[in-house]
């Protein structure tokens, strides 16, 4: 990918996954991976994060023999998702009407 | 060297807890079980071995240091959580930092730039003292010169013999004078070149470094996160070595805390 990721796009973008329901680590990375190009040990500084600014929670489940965790979004990480949705837009706004390819009108014809 | 590929899960695990020992138990608890996890996980979908696996994380040194980086930041950012947990500990070691790092870099840097100031200093005297050199037989010839003329008239040779001496004199010192200057001035650019050719060195580890910490790892290769993370490092090592004591205090307060 020829952009960098900043790590509060990848926030908003664990924030977006944990917002379909509450899943684990390894689903998250899946999830993360078939949009964007990131390393597997990437997602893990990004949930500790979004732990301990208290925008998502994690609970332990059983699951053969050993434990999963889960990761459940928060009210406040909903508020931060849904801020997080109104940046992007913007941004992405921004950046369209930059890179959209149509010529200046003012000097044809 | 030993090939991160041809590591295994636990020599994965161990390397990962040896690169964040600093940190407290609870992060790397936390670490540990998210690998663990992932491991567990991936294998458990029968796709890939443990050692593809591990290929594929990479260096478990590279992920210490974004944990490391990242918990710095968050530290240093002032993170809610960490404060309400252990505030006493927390704002006592970040003020003992700066504390430590000063006595720690002390007998190393001090002395460095005792010396650095004495051997500039030295060579300011030998440049004066040359030039002090220079000016003194420059007016001495010009002295030595003029007397000649006035004795011309008294004694025609020995006047001759004046001026001719007192000229030797005045062209030497101006070429000596012009050797001390092109001198100084060829030391004063190499100095000035060795101390950019070492900076631009740094850089480039630097650089190097940075790109050695990830390619899409963007949030720890931004610089502020990176200095963050640096001084914790330095404060951590400082810590250690200087302050055991306090240290081992600090970890047990903070397993206290954590309890």
């Amino acid at each position: 990918m020829a952009f960098k990721i900043e790590s509060s796009l990848l926030d908003a973008c664990a924030l977006a996954i944990l917002k379909r329901g509450d899943t684990y680590g390894y689903e998250i990375t899946q999830e993360m991976k078939s949009a964007i190009r990131i390393s597997e040990s990437t997602l893990y500084p990004v949930l500790r994060r979004l732990q301990k600014e208290g925008l998502c929670r994690t609970y332990d489940q059983p699951y053969q023999g050993r434990n999963r965790r889960y990761y459940s979004i928060t009210e406040k990480g909903e508020a931060q998702l849904l801020e997080y949705r109104k940046q992007w837009e913007d941004y992405k706004r921004a950046i369209n009407k930059l890179m959209d390819g149509n010529e200046r009108g003012g000097k044809n014809d | 060297m030993k090939g991160v590929a041809r590591m295994t899960r636990q020599e994965f695990i161990v390397t990962l807890r040896e690169g964040i020992r600093k940190l407290p138990p609870e992060e790397i608890v936390a670490a540990t079980e998210f690998y663990e996890e992932y491991f567990d996980e991936v294998l458990e979908a029968g796709e890939k071995t443990e050692e593809e696996i591990v290929s594929e994380l990479g260096n478990p040194k590279r992920i210490a240091s974004q944990i490391k980086a990242e918990y710095a930041a968050r530290l240093l950012d002032g993170d809610e959580s960490l404060l309400d947990k252990k505030p006493t500990v927390r704002k006592r070691l970040s003020a003992a930092w700066w504390v430590i790092i000063g006595i720690v870099s002390a007998p190393v840097s001090i002395p460095i730039a005792i010396c650095a100031v004495l051997v500039l200093f030295g060579a300011g005297c030998a440049v004066v003292g040359l030039a002090a050199g220079i000016i003194g037989s420059a007016v001495a010839g010009l002295g030595c010169t003029v007397f000649g003329f006035v004795a011309l008239a008294d004694a025609a040779s020995s006047g001759v013999m004046m001026i001719g001496l007192g000229l030797i004199a005045l062209a030497a010192s101006v070429a000596a004078g012009a050797g001390l200057f092109l001198g100084v001035r060829a030391a004063v650019r190499t100095i000035a070149k060795a101390i950019r050719r070492s900076r631009e060195k740094h850089r480039m580890k630097r650089l190097a470094e940075e790109k050695a910490a990830g390619e899409e790892w963007v949030y720890v290769s931004r610089a502020d996160e990176e200095e963050k993370a640096f001084l914790q490092e330095i404060a951590a090592d400082a810590a250690e070595a200087e302050n055991a004591e306090n240290a081992e205090r600090a970890l047990v307060e903070r397993g206290e805390g954590n309890a």
